[in-house]
Protein backbone atom coordinates (compact mmCIF):
# COMPACT_ATOMS: atom_id res chain seq x y z
CA UNK A 1 0.00 0.00 0.00
CA UNK A 2 2.88 2.03 0.80
CA UNK A 3 6.65 2.42 -0.26
CA UNK A 4 9.08 4.45 0.46
CA UNK A 5 12.17 4.70 -1.64
CA UNK A 6 15.82 6.05 -0.26
CA UNK A 7 14.12 8.86 0.80
CA UNK A 8 16.77 11.77 2.18
CA UNK A 9 15.05 15.23 4.05
CA UNK A 10 18.28 17.69 5.08
CA UNK A 11 17.11 20.87 6.65
CA UNK A 12 20.32 23.04 6.21
CA UNK A 13 23.44 21.30 7.46
CA UNK A 14 21.43 18.70 9.39
CA UNK A 15 20.03 15.28 7.45
CA UNK A 16 17.11 14.64 9.26
CA UNK A 17 16.00 11.08 7.28
CA UNK A 18 18.86 10.00 5.22
CA UNK A 19 18.08 6.91 2.54
CA UNK A 20 15.31 5.48 4.04
CA UNK A 21 13.53 2.75 2.61
CA UNK A 22 10.36 0.40 3.93
CA UNK A 23 6.77 -0.80 3.01
CA UNK A 24 3.57 -1.19 4.34
CA UNK A 25 1.03 -3.99 3.47
CA UNK A 26 -2.21 -3.65 3.20
CA UNK A 27 -4.23 -4.67 6.48
CA UNK A 28 -1.05 -4.22 8.60
CA UNK A 29 -0.31 -2.05 11.72
CA UNK A 30 3.20 -0.60 11.16
CA UNK A 31 5.49 0.81 13.85
CA UNK A 32 7.86 3.95 13.46
CA UNK A 33 10.26 3.06 16.36
CA UNK A 34 13.68 5.79 17.70
CA UNK A 35 14.72 8.02 19.75
CA UNK A 36 13.51 11.58 19.40
CA UNK A 37 15.37 12.87 16.88
CA UNK A 38 15.47 9.86 14.76
CA UNK A 39 13.54 10.95 11.94
CA UNK A 40 10.22 9.40 13.13
CA UNK A 41 8.07 12.61 12.51
CA UNK A 42 9.71 14.10 9.65
CA UNK A 43 9.30 10.69 7.91
CA UNK A 44 5.48 10.78 8.57
CA UNK A 45 5.47 14.20 7.52
CA UNK A 46 6.66 13.51 3.89
CA UNK A 47 4.09 10.60 3.73
CA UNK A 48 1.86 13.39 4.69
CA UNK A 49 2.62 15.65 1.87
CA UNK A 50 3.77 18.56 4.47
CA UNK A 51 7.16 18.06 3.66
CA UNK A 52 8.88 17.53 0.31
CA UNK A 53 11.80 14.58 0.56
CA UNK A 54 15.10 16.07 -1.43
CA UNK A 55 15.58 12.81 -3.00
CA UNK A 56 14.15 9.03 -3.30
CA UNK A 57 10.06 8.69 -3.34
CA UNK A 58 7.23 7.89 -1.44
CA UNK A 59 4.33 5.78 -3.22
CA UNK A 60 0.77 5.29 -2.37
CA UNK A 61 -0.73 2.90 -4.23
CA UNK A 62 -3.51 4.38 -6.57
CA UNK A 63 -6.60 6.02 -4.96
CA UNK A 64 -5.18 5.05 -1.61
CA UNK A 65 -6.65 7.93 1.05
CA UNK A 66 -5.27 8.64 3.79
CA UNK A 67 -6.23 10.23 7.31
CA UNK A 68 -3.93 11.64 10.06
CA UNK A 69 -3.74 12.06 13.90
CA UNK A 70 -1.27 14.31 15.45
CA UNK A 71 0.90 14.49 18.26
CA UNK A 72 -0.13 17.55 20.09
CA UNK A 73 -3.86 17.55 18.63
CA UNK A 74 -5.20 20.96 19.08
CA UNK A 75 -9.06 21.43 18.49
CA UNK A 76 -11.28 24.90 18.94
CA UNK A 77 -12.33 24.57 22.79
CA UNK A 78 -15.44 25.98 21.98
CA UNK A 79 -16.82 23.27 19.97
CA UNK A 80 -18.24 19.42 21.04
CA UNK A 81 -16.62 16.67 20.05
CA UNK A 82 -19.54 16.16 17.14
CA UNK A 83 -18.57 19.98 15.96
CA UNK A 84 -15.26 19.39 15.91
CA UNK A 85 -15.49 16.00 14.02
CA UNK A 86 -18.58 17.93 11.63
CA UNK A 87 -15.98 20.59 11.24
CA UNK A 88 -13.20 18.58 9.98
CA UNK A 89 -15.63 16.61 7.63
CA UNK A 90 -16.99 19.71 6.25
CA UNK A 91 -12.95 20.64 5.80
CA UNK A 92 -12.92 17.57 3.74
CA UNK A 93 -15.66 18.43 1.59
CA UNK A 94 -18.40 16.11 2.67
CA UNK A 95 -21.68 16.12 2.48
CA UNK A 96 -23.94 18.00 5.64
CA UNK A 97 -26.17 14.52 5.62
CA UNK A 98 -22.75 12.23 5.55
CA UNK A 99 -20.31 14.39 8.16
CA UNK A 100 -23.66 14.06 10.63
CA UNK A 101 -23.89 10.63 10.13
CA UNK A 102 -19.84 9.61 10.44
CA UNK A 103 -19.61 11.63 12.88
CA UNK A 104 -22.30 10.06 15.46
CA UNK A 105 -20.49 6.78 14.63
CA UNK A 106 -16.78 7.70 15.15
CA UNK A 107 -17.79 9.05 18.47
CA UNK A 108 -19.45 5.97 19.40
CA UNK A 109 -16.81 4.08 18.21
CA UNK A 110 -14.12 6.25 19.99
CA UNK A 111 -16.22 6.33 23.51
CA UNK A 112 -17.10 9.87 23.24
CA UNK A 113 -20.85 9.74 22.69
CA UNK A 114 -21.97 12.58 25.10
CA UNK A 115 -22.37 15.39 22.17
CA UNK A 116 -23.08 17.77 25.16
CA UNK A 117 -18.95 18.50 26.15
CA UNK A 118 -17.22 20.74 24.80
CA UNK A 119 -13.66 20.24 23.98
CA UNK A 120 -12.31 22.15 26.51
CA UNK A 121 -13.34 20.09 28.90
CA UNK A 122 -12.25 17.45 27.58
CA UNK A 123 -9.27 15.03 29.53
CA UNK A 124 -6.00 14.85 26.99
CA UNK A 125 -7.67 11.15 26.72
CA UNK A 126 -10.48 12.05 25.05
CA UNK A 127 -8.66 15.28 22.80
CA UNK A 128 -6.42 11.86 21.57
CA UNK A 129 -9.45 9.96 21.16
CA UNK A 130 -10.93 12.53 19.20
CA UNK A 131 -7.88 12.93 17.13
CA UNK A 132 -8.08 9.44 15.85
CA UNK A 133 -12.08 9.92 15.73
CA UNK A 134 -11.06 12.77 12.95
CA UNK A 135 -8.37 11.10 10.97
CA UNK A 136 -11.09 8.24 10.48
CA UNK A 137 -13.38 10.77 8.11
CA UNK A 138 -14.16 9.37 5.04
CA UNK A 139 -12.70 6.36 5.92
CA UNK A 140 -9.48 6.59 4.96
CA UNK A 141 -7.18 2.95 3.50
CA UNK A 142 -4.22 4.41 5.51
CA UNK A 143 -3.90 5.59 8.97
CA UNK A 144 -1.22 7.39 10.51
CA UNK A 145 -0.88 8.07 14.20
CA UNK A 146 1.77 10.01 15.79
CA UNK A 147 2.05 9.28 18.94
CA UNK A 148 -1.38 8.56 20.04
CA UNK A 149 -0.54 7.33 23.76
CA UNK A 150 1.81 10.66 24.19
CA UNK A 151 1.02 12.23 27.55
CA UNK A 152 -2.05 10.04 28.28
CA UNK A 153 -2.22 8.23 31.75
CA UNK A 154 -2.28 4.71 32.24
CA UNK A 155 -6.22 4.51 31.81
CA UNK A 156 -6.36 6.65 28.63
CA UNK A 157 -2.75 4.65 26.99
CA UNK A 158 -5.01 1.51 27.49
CA UNK A 159 -7.93 2.95 25.88
CA UNK A 160 -5.96 4.14 22.84
CA UNK A 161 -4.38 0.67 22.72
CA UNK A 162 -7.96 -1.20 22.64
CA UNK A 163 -8.83 1.55 19.92
CA UNK A 164 -5.96 0.59 17.58
CA UNK A 165 -6.89 -2.78 18.28
CA UNK A 166 -10.47 -2.52 17.32
CA UNK A 167 -9.33 -0.58 13.91
CA UNK A 168 -6.68 -2.99 13.43
CA UNK A 169 -9.82 -5.74 13.26
CA UNK A 170 -11.83 -3.86 11.19
CA UNK A 171 -9.34 -4.22 8.58
CA UNK A 172 -7.53 -0.78 8.63
CA UNK A 173 -3.90 -0.05 7.54
CA UNK A 174 -2.08 2.08 10.13
CA UNK A 175 1.79 3.45 10.68
CA UNK A 176 2.08 4.42 14.64
CA UNK A 177 4.94 6.40 15.73
CA UNK A 178 4.98 5.48 19.51
CA UNK A 179 8.01 5.85 22.60
CA UNK A 180 6.03 3.09 24.18
CA UNK A 181 7.23 0.19 22.97
CA UNK A 182 4.96 -2.26 25.43
CA UNK A 183 2.20 -0.17 23.68
CA UNK A 184 3.77 -1.20 19.94
CA UNK A 185 4.10 -4.90 20.72
CA UNK A 186 0.90 -5.36 21.74
CA UNK A 187 -0.80 -3.96 18.73
CA UNK A 188 1.65 -3.56 15.79
CA UNK A 189 2.25 -6.40 13.44
CA UNK A 190 5.66 -4.65 12.11
CA UNK A 191 7.89 -1.96 12.23
CA UNK A 192 11.56 -0.27 11.57
CA UNK A 193 14.10 1.19 14.32
CA UNK A 194 15.34 3.98 12.90
CA UNK A 195 18.44 6.03 14.56
CA UNK A 196 19.84 9.90 13.00
CA UNK A 197 17.44 9.32 10.11
CA UNK A 198 18.23 5.68 9.20
CA UNK A 199 16.76 2.26 9.22
CA UNK A 200 18.51 0.50 12.00
CA UNK A 201 16.80 -2.67 12.20
CA UNK A 202 13.44 -4.26 10.93
CA UNK A 203 11.45 -5.93 13.87
CA UNK A 204 8.64 -7.98 13.03
CA UNK A 205 6.04 -9.85 15.54
CA UNK A 206 5.73 -13.15 13.92
CA UNK A 207 9.71 -14.00 13.36
CA UNK A 208 11.79 -15.59 15.57
CA UNK A 209 13.23 -13.17 17.99
CA UNK A 210 15.22 -15.13 19.84
CA UNK A 211 12.69 -14.86 22.58
CA UNK A 212 13.81 -11.15 23.24
CA UNK A 213 11.36 -8.56 23.58
CA UNK A 214 11.00 -5.37 21.31
CA UNK A 215 12.54 -3.33 24.29
CA UNK A 216 15.55 -6.27 24.56
CA UNK A 217 15.70 -5.65 20.66
CA UNK A 218 15.58 -2.13 20.71
CA UNK A 219 18.08 -1.41 23.66
CA UNK A 220 20.44 -3.68 21.85
CA UNK A 221 20.02 -1.84 18.20
CA UNK A 222 20.27 1.80 19.50
CA UNK A 223 23.18 0.74 21.71
CA UNK A 224 22.64 0.77 25.12
CA UNK A 225 20.24 2.95 27.08
CA UNK A 226 20.65 6.77 25.97
CA UNK B 1 -16.12 26.29 7.56
CA UNK B 2 -12.85 27.26 8.66
CA UNK B 3 -13.56 31.42 8.22
CA UNK B 4 -16.88 30.71 10.54
CA UNK B 5 -15.06 28.87 12.86
CA UNK B 6 -12.02 31.39 13.19
CA UNK B 7 -13.98 34.17 13.85
CA UNK B 8 -15.70 32.02 16.38
CA UNK B 9 -13.04 31.51 18.58
CA UNK B 10 -11.64 35.29 17.35
CA UNK B 11 -14.85 36.89 19.56
CA UNK B 12 -13.71 34.39 22.50
CA UNK B 13 -10.74 36.59 22.87
CA UNK B 14 -10.09 38.82 25.69
CA UNK B 15 -10.05 41.55 23.31
CA UNK B 16 -13.67 41.65 22.31
CA UNK B 17 -14.00 42.01 25.76
CA UNK B 18 -11.82 45.20 25.46
CA UNK B 19 -13.46 46.34 22.26
CA UNK B 20 -17.08 46.28 24.37
CA UNK B 21 -15.52 48.38 27.48
CA UNK B 22 -13.80 51.02 25.43
CA UNK B 23 -17.22 51.29 23.69
CA UNK B 24 -19.15 51.08 26.43
CA UNK B 25 -17.02 53.99 28.30
CA UNK B 26 -17.19 56.38 24.98
CA UNK B 27 -20.50 55.98 25.06
CA UNK B 28 -21.54 56.99 28.35
CA UNK B 29 -19.35 59.42 27.88
CA UNK B 30 -20.66 60.98 24.72
CA UNK B 31 -24.63 60.14 25.76
CA UNK B 32 -24.61 62.04 28.99
CA UNK B 33 -23.81 65.30 27.66
CA UNK B 34 -21.03 66.44 30.12
CA UNK B 35 -18.13 65.89 27.88
CA UNK B 36 -17.01 68.61 25.70
CA UNK B 37 -14.36 68.38 23.15
CA UNK B 38 -12.09 71.03 22.72
CA UNK B 39 -9.40 72.52 20.33
CA UNK B 40 -7.41 75.16 20.83
CA UNK B 41 -8.94 76.17 24.10
CA UNK B 42 -12.62 76.07 21.92
CA UNK B 43 -15.28 73.82 23.18
CA UNK B 44 -16.78 71.53 20.01
CA UNK B 45 -20.00 72.47 19.87
CA UNK B 46 -23.36 71.12 17.39
CA UNK B 47 -24.08 67.85 16.25
CA UNK B 48 -22.48 67.38 13.48
CA UNK B 49 -18.91 68.52 14.21
CA UNK B 50 -19.03 66.06 17.35
CA UNK B 51 -20.20 63.28 14.76
CA UNK B 52 -17.05 63.74 13.29
CA UNK B 53 -14.77 63.81 15.92
CA UNK B 54 -16.33 60.39 17.44
CA UNK B 55 -16.19 58.54 14.26
CA UNK B 56 -12.33 59.63 13.35
CA UNK B 57 -12.08 58.59 17.41
CA UNK B 58 -13.94 55.40 16.07
CA UNK B 59 -12.25 54.66 13.58
CA UNK B 60 -8.71 55.05 14.17
CA UNK B 61 -9.37 52.75 17.79
CA UNK B 62 -10.99 50.25 14.92
CA UNK B 63 -7.90 50.09 12.71
CA UNK B 64 -5.53 49.46 15.81
CA UNK B 65 -7.94 46.65 16.61
CA UNK B 66 -8.05 45.24 13.50
CA UNK B 67 -4.06 44.94 13.83
CA UNK B 68 -4.46 43.27 17.21
CA UNK B 69 -6.96 41.04 16.32
CA UNK B 70 -5.58 40.29 12.71
CA UNK B 71 -1.44 39.79 13.79
CA UNK B 72 -2.13 36.36 15.77
CA UNK B 73 -4.85 34.18 13.39
CA UNK B 74 -2.18 32.81 11.19
CA UNK B 75 1.15 32.40 13.34
CA UNK B 76 -1.47 30.87 15.88
CA UNK B 77 -2.50 28.23 13.31
CA UNK B 78 1.30 26.87 12.78
CA UNK B 79 2.24 27.48 15.91
CA UNK B 80 -0.56 25.07 17.49
CA UNK B 81 0.42 23.17 14.41
CA UNK B 82 -3.30 23.54 13.39
CA UNK B 83 -2.71 23.84 9.56
CA UNK B 84 -1.36 20.00 9.61
CA UNK B 85 -5.25 18.75 9.77
CA UNK B 86 -6.11 21.53 7.19
CA UNK B 87 -3.32 21.11 4.65
CA UNK B 88 -3.15 17.20 4.67
CA UNK B 89 -7.17 17.27 3.56
CA UNK B 90 -6.44 18.29 0.32
CA UNK B 91 -7.18 22.21 0.94
CA UNK B 92 -4.51 24.49 -0.48
CA UNK B 93 -2.58 27.16 1.36
CA UNK B 94 -3.95 29.99 -0.66
CA UNK B 95 -7.56 29.02 0.49
CA UNK B 96 -6.72 28.12 3.75
CA UNK B 97 -4.67 30.99 4.49
CA UNK B 98 -7.66 33.32 2.41
CA UNK B 99 -10.73 31.84 4.76
CA UNK B 100 -8.33 32.94 8.07
CA UNK B 101 -7.78 36.29 6.46
CA UNK B 102 -11.72 36.69 5.64
CA UNK B 103 -12.51 35.56 9.41
CA UNK B 104 -9.66 38.15 10.58
CA UNK B 105 -11.76 40.97 8.54
CA UNK B 106 -14.86 39.63 9.95
CA UNK B 107 -13.69 39.45 13.42
CA UNK B 108 -12.49 43.23 12.77
CA UNK B 109 -15.48 44.61 11.26
CA UNK B 110 -17.82 42.88 14.52
CA UNK B 111 -15.49 45.10 16.50
CA UNK B 112 -16.06 48.04 13.90
CA UNK B 113 -20.07 47.69 14.28
CA UNK B 114 -19.43 47.64 18.30
CA UNK B 115 -17.71 50.71 18.25
CA UNK B 116 -20.59 51.78 15.85
CA UNK B 117 -23.15 50.68 17.79
CA UNK B 118 -21.90 53.39 20.42
CA UNK B 119 -21.69 55.95 18.10
CA UNK B 120 -25.23 55.19 16.75
CA UNK B 121 -26.18 55.03 20.74
CA UNK B 122 -25.14 58.94 20.58
CA UNK B 123 -27.32 59.95 17.22
CA UNK B 124 -30.48 58.36 19.38
CA UNK B 125 -29.18 60.50 22.67
CA UNK B 126 -28.85 63.47 20.56
CA UNK B 127 -32.12 63.13 18.50
CA UNK B 128 -31.26 61.70 15.33
CA UNK B 129 -32.08 58.55 15.03
CA UNK B 130 -33.62 59.05 11.75
CA UNK B 131 -30.04 60.08 10.06
CA UNK B 132 -28.59 56.13 11.51
CA UNK B 133 -29.11 54.69 8.54
CA UNK B 134 -26.85 57.51 7.39
CA UNK B 135 -24.34 55.51 10.17
CA UNK B 136 -25.06 52.50 8.29
CA UNK B 137 -23.69 53.64 5.17
CA UNK B 138 -20.47 55.46 6.82
CA UNK B 139 -19.69 51.97 8.69
CA UNK B 140 -19.69 50.31 5.00
CA UNK B 141 -17.51 52.24 3.73
CA UNK B 142 -15.21 52.87 6.50
CA UNK B 143 -15.39 49.14 6.84
CA UNK B 144 -13.36 49.34 3.63
CA UNK B 145 -10.10 50.65 5.53
CA UNK B 146 -10.73 48.03 8.48
CA UNK B 147 -10.39 45.23 5.83
CA UNK B 148 -7.89 46.82 4.07
CA UNK B 149 -5.66 47.36 7.55
CA UNK B 150 -6.61 43.52 8.83
CA UNK B 151 -5.09 42.17 5.26
CA UNK B 152 -1.75 43.82 5.65
CA UNK B 153 -1.90 42.59 9.03
CA UNK B 154 -2.37 39.00 8.07
CA UNK B 155 -0.07 39.15 4.84
CA UNK B 156 2.91 40.56 7.12
CA UNK B 157 1.79 37.97 9.85
CA UNK B 158 1.92 35.45 6.67
CA UNK B 159 5.47 36.58 5.59
CA UNK B 160 7.55 37.06 8.57
CA UNK B 161 7.49 37.03 12.48
CA UNK B 162 4.90 38.51 14.42
CA UNK B 163 7.06 41.05 16.03
CA UNK B 164 8.00 43.25 12.87
CA UNK B 165 4.98 42.36 11.32
CA UNK B 166 3.26 44.33 14.31
CA UNK B 167 5.39 46.99 14.04
CA UNK B 168 4.99 47.81 10.44
CA UNK B 169 1.27 47.05 10.05
CA UNK B 170 1.20 49.39 13.28
CA UNK B 171 3.21 52.28 11.70
CA UNK B 172 1.54 51.53 8.42
CA UNK B 173 -2.09 51.89 10.21
CA UNK B 174 -0.74 54.96 12.27
CA UNK B 175 0.70 56.76 9.40
CA UNK B 176 -2.55 55.88 7.32
CA UNK B 177 -4.75 57.51 10.12
CA UNK B 178 -2.66 60.58 10.54
CA UNK B 179 -1.94 61.02 7.13
CA UNK B 180 -3.26 64.46 7.05
CA UNK B 181 -0.70 65.43 9.97
CA UNK B 182 1.64 64.10 7.68
CA UNK B 183 1.13 66.19 4.81
CA UNK B 184 1.64 69.13 6.61
CA UNK B 185 5.17 67.67 8.03
CA UNK B 186 6.07 67.38 4.53
CA UNK B 187 5.56 70.64 3.23
CA UNK B 188 7.03 72.31 6.50
CA UNK B 189 9.58 69.79 6.29
CA UNK B 190 11.14 70.21 2.30
CA UNK B 191 14.41 68.64 1.06
CA UNK B 192 15.15 65.15 1.32
CA UNK B 193 12.83 64.76 4.30
CA UNK B 194 9.85 66.05 2.83
CA UNK B 195 10.63 64.24 -0.15
CA UNK B 196 10.88 60.71 2.18
CA UNK B 197 7.56 61.41 3.66
CA UNK B 198 6.10 62.73 -0.12
CA UNK B 199 7.27 59.02 -1.03
CA UNK B 200 5.90 57.04 2.23
CA UNK B 201 2.38 59.34 1.72
CA UNK B 202 2.35 57.91 -2.08
CA UNK B 203 2.71 54.55 -1.11
CA UNK B 204 0.95 53.81 1.82
CA UNK B 205 -3.05 53.91 2.41
CA UNK B 206 -4.85 57.04 3.14
CA UNK B 207 -7.14 55.56 6.30
CA UNK B 208 -7.92 59.08 6.95
CA UNK B 209 -9.12 60.12 3.53
CA UNK B 210 -11.44 57.19 3.99
CA UNK B 211 -12.71 57.69 7.46
CA UNK B 212 -13.71 61.40 6.05
CA UNK B 213 -15.25 60.11 3.26
CA UNK B 214 -17.33 57.82 5.18
CA UNK B 215 -17.52 60.57 7.95
CA UNK B 216 -19.56 63.17 5.52
CA UNK B 217 -22.26 60.57 4.68
CA UNK B 218 -23.43 60.98 8.44
CA UNK B 219 -23.17 65.23 8.26
CA UNK B 220 -24.52 65.05 4.81
CA UNK B 221 -21.12 66.78 3.14
CA UNK B 222 -20.38 65.51 -0.56
CA UNK B 223 -18.24 62.09 -0.39
CA UNK B 224 -15.55 61.71 -2.53
CA UNK B 225 -15.03 58.62 -3.94
CA UNK B 226 -11.21 58.55 -4.68
CA UNK B 227 -9.94 57.44 -1.40
CA UNK B 228 -12.95 54.57 -1.38
CA UNK B 229 -11.27 52.81 -4.87
CA UNK B 230 -7.70 53.79 -3.51
CA UNK B 231 -8.57 51.05 0.01
CA UNK B 232 -10.25 48.98 -1.88
CA UNK B 233 -6.83 48.41 -4.24
CA UNK B 234 -4.82 48.35 -1.22
CA UNK B 235 -7.10 45.32 0.15
CA UNK B 236 -6.78 43.72 -3.14
CA UNK B 237 -3.44 43.97 -3.32
CA UNK B 238 -2.85 42.21 0.48
CA UNK B 239 -4.95 39.90 -0.62
CA UNK B 240 -3.34 38.98 -3.55
CA UNK B 241 -0.51 38.88 -1.28
CA UNK B 242 -1.88 36.50 1.08
CA UNK B 243 -2.88 33.66 -2.10
CA UNK B 244 0.42 34.04 -3.94
CA UNK B 245 2.55 33.85 -0.78
CA UNK B 246 3.40 30.11 -0.11
CA UNK B 247 4.53 29.26 3.47
CA UNK B 248 6.90 25.96 4.73
CA UNK B 249 4.36 24.05 6.46
CA UNK B 250 6.74 22.54 7.93
CA UNK B 251 10.71 23.55 9.20
CA UNK B 252 11.35 20.32 10.36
Amino acid sequence: MLKINRITKRFKEKCAVNGLSFSVEKGEVFALLGSNGAGKTTTIKMILGLLHPDEGTIALDKGVTTGYSPDTPYFPPFLTGRETLEYYGAVSGMKKAERRKQAGELLSLVGLEDSKTKVSRYSKGMIQRLAVAQSLLGDPDLLILDEPTAGLDAMGRIEMIQLIARLKKAGKTIVLNSHILGDIEQVCDRGIIMKNGTVLTEWDKSADNGGRTLQEIFIETIGGIE
Amino acid sequence: MIAATAIREKIRKKIFIAVMVITAVLTLLLSTGSTTITVGGEPLTGFGIMMSVVFTVMHAVSCVMAVVISLGTIPAEYERRTHHLILTRGVSQARYHGQLTLANVGASLISHAVFMAGAAVYMISQGHASDLHRLLCAYVISGISIAAVSCLSSALSLTMGKLPAGLIAGTVTLAGITAPLLKTAQSMAGGFAGKLLGAALFVLPDLNSIQSAAAKLITGGKTEMHPIFTGLFYTYIFVMIIMIYKRKADKE
